[in-house]
């Protein structure tokens, strides 16, 4: 850093260090929230016909004060920047169909989703770990790549079927769906883990690999490290950070596959607020939804963003 | 400046050796599955004589025979038919979808990684917020803009998959235009425009077509997803992810429903990864 | 009588088929430094992996003995192994920028034999006690604030402090044997004499020293003995003085004689008869080809502020003539040659080719005359489209020099024959390629375009000595018989000494000592000429008896 910042330096290289991505993460929010206004107005078709459903008789008279009331009648800026106004303060509108408040919507179902999701990641950190450490042997590893490939490569809506056939149907392990408590969670959580497994398998995989051809592994070797050693203490750290890159992409495809598996599972959550209100055109919940998945995107990726300098010291510009 | 390691090459000399023996039956194996695939989707009929579309009541969940190889569903129809007319629907999802996007993805891509600073950051940011989104939803916004059916599926699948191919399209033309060999070529007195058509853009689309492939795959699973869902194809057309949507209410009494159209897919998927990762063997292992 | 730490008799590696080592015999005893010499794929390095129990899994390993301190190892398990790995024999590898964990500290990584063994050994050390040891160890080797320096990582290090803390890392736990496998390949000069003393300390303090190296100069400085290998065999063997002044075995011979330092300009290093090349026209050797004018260049760092890469350079190009470029890494040496390329803008001062402006010009009239100084780089595989095979890189090149389309196939196999490749060759990509032969590809394809200047930047640095022979070979063909004018620059300074006629010494962006080749190395000027030949591990005196 130059030296006109030495006495703060610490607080000010921070800053210079984060500062662009923090700003980099509200451009996203920024433009997923300018998308989401853009796509509300774009919709072919007046908004108040699909807030009143087709077969509405309510007289124009009435719609005209609906407009009024929402602000459609209001030049397009003038509506943009009311709307980015609401959106700062969390007010999304009022969902068509529900009639209420669009964050009520969401706020009530977001917990199931946040349970399924939270135990989906257990069980893929747990699978992939399990492979990728079991893969060894070359016959181990053409296992280990089949049993990736299958993961990866059946869709959740097959392999949760598959699941609920055998365990709920056969064996009566598990409740067939709906229901409460870590039972009724398994399955879906499990159905949902499967192919994020199977790709987080192969990146550590890879990693490991990769961080097993470095020389520094044959400098470990050298010193009498046992396989378990050189994982515990190289290997496995090196392997960590790709893994690590993956988090925003798991987190969303966890997003978007819990719109699968609630329908599939019969599951309350925000998937299924999403999927019933696309069926319903219900645009408010739509664009909040949007804007939220965003939001989560950029948070994960900051907390990455925070992470690689702890695994990876050469990422610490600041001495 | 350092003389690299030469001596520790030849202990890595007999594994790279011992990889190339076994993938080529494997990508072979692949193609041919795919190929059978594809001739269904063409031409069904050489497949099966049943009628995907005919009811018979009093064949009513059959389960699988030598007569109804996949047994029938609850209206009576022919799984196996049904099955076989579905490839036509979700390979059509997995190939128009990967090739719009990937067309798309190349003109983002490397107008942006050929374009001045400025123009580069702008698309950099535009595809980082369209990248900001799960892919499933991107899909279901368009859904929700345009409305279910078959043709908006795909626009749909376009539509998400297109950040993803114009990212990697652009950081691939980035780093071949930095490499050494096109900087080689400036200095042997090559043309500008000779250097982007014969050199760059060959070793930009080349990777790429190799990860379409795989993404063929990736839209397959988001068509039939998205069918499943009950935005695609309605009743009665034969579509592999509305067939398991169809099945999964007799989960219990009649599994082969649902079951062998999920294979379907599932076997489709495997075998396009298998392919474009054995393509893409055979491209880094004659390219690095 | 010494103690006897090693003994190999009759070693047999092979992977499958292929026999990597075959019959190799040799024994170290404490005190001792017995240096492995050969060219990349001799079996050197795989011969003392086999001392540590570290040869791949796929090998197939045979010996009538291989005892490490005092055991048969032909018995011993994996467990057993790691109980000797770092305890009995200690392994330096070459580059500490990789072969130290980038991701933990230089305490960490020092400690780690410690810490490992001493729980192996049921008597795990503390915290306090490692630290302690691993200060201790870091002020062995010589580094200073070895507290502060504990807490760094290697990529926080200077190239010599990261060596000699991969040293300490070997040494913690006092093995006996230290197999050091080329310490100093990845080191600036003045750093690897630093690195070499070091070794040469923990011998004298009774370690036994394994020393493997394709670096004659560097084996003639510490080793007692020496065992020349050349495809898995040991070719020759005996004390290290007299292997070097008097080799017997004519692999060894050929060695030495391809060593450049040791041979002026002219002389042939390699054993290939001289290429043949078309006859140019007659050139005016008093012409001057190349002015580079008071060239600055400056870049911004990444902390900020600006580092002077390049600092107001002169000089002339005859025709006919080389000037070598010569420095250190960073020492601006690289970018000055992307300057006289035209592929940097300078900052300052200018680069005249044939007397006309060549760096002041838009890019699209300097491509006119490109044809005029073509280049050759250190890495040739990354200079090629990887798409494209040999035939077609030489092909691509002739036709933007205007041959005919019909006679491209013809030319391009002339060319290729000339360079020395065979026309087998033309048909394969230069990824399935040697080294030397990538090389030969490189410099056939800047011939193509019948330069008047050739630039090479480090053109045999990533090549064996006897390929690397071959190379500059060829270059003194080239230059014979076409009377081109070559810039050459390398970190070398015994390729320089022999290829140049005039040199330029390069420290940080300036030139420090220039003048006719002979003046420069004989009586150095400036202190940092005198301080880089004094570090030069100069095998000179004790190769005087060397055939040339």
């Amino acid at each position: 850093m130059s030296t006109a910042v030495a006495g703060t330096s610490r607080a000010g290289a921070a800053l210079t260090l984060y500062l662009p991505r923090l700003v980099g993460a509200l451009i996203v929010i920024w433009g997923a929230a300018t998308l989401a206004f853009l796509v509300l107005h774009l919709v072919p078709g007046d908004p108040v016909d699909i807030m009143l459903g087709v077969q509405s008789t309510v007289s124009e008279q009435v719609r005209e004060s609906i407009r009024d009331e929402l602000g459609l009648n209001q030049p397009i800026l003038q509506q943009y920047l009311a709307y980015l106004g609401h959106v700062v303060t969390l007010d999304f509108g009022r969902s068509y169909r529900l009639q209420q408040p669009v964050t009520a919507v969401i706020g009530a179902q977001l917990l199931p989703t946040v349970q399924l999701a939270a135990l989906s990641i257990v069980f893929a950190l747990v699978i992939a770990l399990a492979i990728a450490l079991a893969a060894r042997t070359r016959v181990a590893r053409a296992i280990a790549t089949l049993i990736e490939l299958i993961a990866i490569s059946s869709p959740t809506f097959w392999t949760g079927l598959l699941l609920l056939t055998v365990f709920s149907f056969q064996l009566r392990w598990f409740p067939v769906s709906g229901g409460q408590g870590l039972p009724a969670l398994v399955l879906p959580a499990l159905t949902l883990a499967l192919p994020i497994a199977g790709i987080l398998s192969q990146v550590i995989r890879h990693g490991l690999d990769g961080a097993n051809a470095q020389p520094f592994v044959d400098s470990a070797r050298a010193r009498g490290l046992t396989f378990a050693e050189q994982l515990g203490r190289h290997t496995l750290r090196h392997a960590s950070p790709p893994a690590v890159t993956l988090a925003a992409y798991i987190v969303g495809s966890l997003l978007g596959g819990a719109v699968i598996i609630e329908q599939l599972f019969g599951r309350p959550g925000i998937g299924r607020v999403a999927l019933d209100a696309i069926n319903n055109r219900d645009l408010p919940v739509v664009m909040a939804l949007v804007i939220f998945a965003a939001v989560v995107f950029v948070v994960i990726n900051l907390i990455v963003d925070l992470l690689y300098p702890l695994i990876d010291p050469r990422l610490r510009r600041t001495r | 400046m350092s003389v690299g390691r030469p001596d520790l090459l030849e202990l890595a000399r007999p594994a790279a050796g011992r990889r190339r023996r076994t993938v080529p039956p494997v990508g072979a194996v692949a193609g041919v599955v795919l190929g059978v695939l594809v001739l269904a989707a063409v031409l069904p009929w050489i497949f099966t004589g049943a009628d995907p579309l005919a009811t018979a009541t009093s064949d009513s969940q059959l389960p699988p025979s030598l007569e109804h190889l996949f047994g029938t569903d609850k209206l009576g129809r022919d799984v196996f038919s049904r099955v076989v007319h579905g490839a036509g629907l979700s390979l059509s999802f997995g190939f128009t979808a990967t090739l719009a996007a990937l067309i798309l993805g190349i003109l983002i891509g490397v107008a942006s990684g050929l374009a001045p600073r400025p123009v580069d950051n702008v698309i950099m940011r535009a595809l980082e917020i369209a990248l900001a989104f799960p892919e499933l939803l991107v899909a279901l916004v368009v859904i929700a803009l345009l409305g279910p059916g078959t043709t908006n599926v795909i626009v749909a699948i376009t539509v998400a998959a297109v950040p993803v191919y114009a990212r990697v399209v652009r950081i691939t033309t980035i780093q071949v235009r930095q490499s050494a060999f096109i900087e080689a070529s400036v200095a042997l007195g090559q043309h500008r425009v000779a250097i982007v058509l014969k050199h760059l853009l060959p070793n930009v689309i080349g990777p790429l077509l190799v990860l379409a492939t795989i993404g063929i795959g990736t839209s397959i699973i988001a068509g039939s997803g998205l069918s499943f869902l009950g935005l695609g194809p309605v009743s009665p057309t034969p579509e592999w992810g509305l067939m398991l949507s169809d099945g999964r209410n007799s989960l219990g009494t009649a599994w082969w429903i649902a079951v062998f159209p999920g294979l379907a897919i599932t076997v489709t998927v495997i075998s396009t990864t298998v392919l474009g990762r054995y393509l893409q063997g055979r491209f880094e292992g004659r390219a690095r | 009588m010494t103690e006897q730490l090693a003994r190999v008799r009759n070693l047999r590696i092979s992977f499958g088929g292929t026999t990597v080592v075959d019959g190799v015999s040799f024994e170290v005893g404490a005190g001792e430094c017995l240096a492995l010499v050969g060219e990349s794929g001799s079996g050197k390095t795989i011969t003392s992996r086999a001392l540590l129990g570290l040869v791949p899994r796929s090998a197939t390993i045979s010996a009538d003995e291989l005892s490490v301190a005092g055991e048969a190892a032909t018995e011993f398990d994996e467990s057993h192994w790691q109980g000797i790995r770092g305890r009995r024999v200690g392994l330096v590898a070459q580059d500490a920028l990789v072969s130290l964990d980038p991701l933990r500290t230089i305490g960490q990584e020092v400690g780690e034999v410690l810490r490992v063994h001493s729980r192996r050994e049921k008597k795990p050390l503390s915290r306090q006690e490692l630290a302690a040891a691993v200060q201790a160890e870091l002020a062995h080797v010589a580094i200073p604030q070895p507290v502060s320096r504990a807490r760094q990582y290697a990529h926080e290090l200077s190239g010599g402090l990261r060596q000699r803390a991969l040293i300490a890392a070997a040494t913690i736990a006092r093995p006996r044997l230290l197999i050091a496998d080329e310490p100093t390949t990845a080191l600036d000069l003045g750093i690897q004499a630093q690195v070499l003393d070091l070794l040469d300390t923990l011998k004298r303090e009774g370690t036994g020293l394994i020393l493997i190296s394709h670096d004659l100069a560097v084996v003639a400085r510490i080793a007692d003995r020496v065992a020349v290998m050349q495809h898995g065999r040991i070719v020759e063997t005996g004390d290290a003085a007299s292997v070097l002044s008097a080799p017997k075995h004519e692999y060894t011979r050929s060695l030495l004689a391809a060593t450049p330092g040791l041979h002026a300009k002219g002389e042939r290093l390699g054993t290939l008869p001289p290429v043949v090349l078309a006859p140019a026209a007659p050139v005016d050797r008093s012409s001057t080809v190349l002015s580079v004018r008071g060239v600055s260049q400056s870049f911004r760092q990444p902390g900020g502020g600006r580092i002077q890469a390049v600092d107001a350079v002169s000089f002339d190009l005859r025709a006919g003539s080389t000037i070598g470029i010569v420095g250190e890494s960073g020492s601006g040496k690289t970018t000055l040659g992307r300057i006289i390329l035209g592929l940097q803008k300078p900052d300052a001062g200018e680069v005249l080719l044939d007397g006309a402006a060549w760096s002041a010009l838009p890019e699209r009239r300097r491509r006119e005359r490109r044809h005029s100084i073509q280049a050759v780089y250190q890495d040739p595989l990354s200079s090629f489209d990887p798409r494209l095979t040999v035939g077609a890189i030489l092909r691509e090149s002739l036709a933007l020099t205007g041959v005919a389309r019909a006679d491209l196939k013809a030319r391009a196999a002339e060319l290729a024959s000339q360079v020395g490749l065979g026309g087998e060759l033309l048909a394969r990509r230069p990824l399935t390629l040697s080294g030397g032969q990538r090389q030969r590809v490189a410099i056939a394809r800047a011939l193509a375009r019948n330069p008047r200047v050739l630039l090479c930047d480090e053109p045999v640095s990533a090549l064996d000595v006897s390929i690397q022979a071959q190379v500059l070979d060829l270059f003194a063909d080239i230059q014979a018989q076409l009377g081109l004018a070559m810039v050459f620059i390398s970190h070398d300074l015994g390729v320089i000494h022999h290829v140049s006629d005039e040199v330029l010494v390069m420290s940080n962006g300036v030139v420090v000592e220039r003048g006719p080749s002979g003046d420069v190395f004989s009586s150095p000027r400036h202190p940092y000429t005198q301080a880089l030949l004094s570090a030069l591990p100069d095998p000179l005196s004790t190769l005087e008896g060397a055939p040339s």
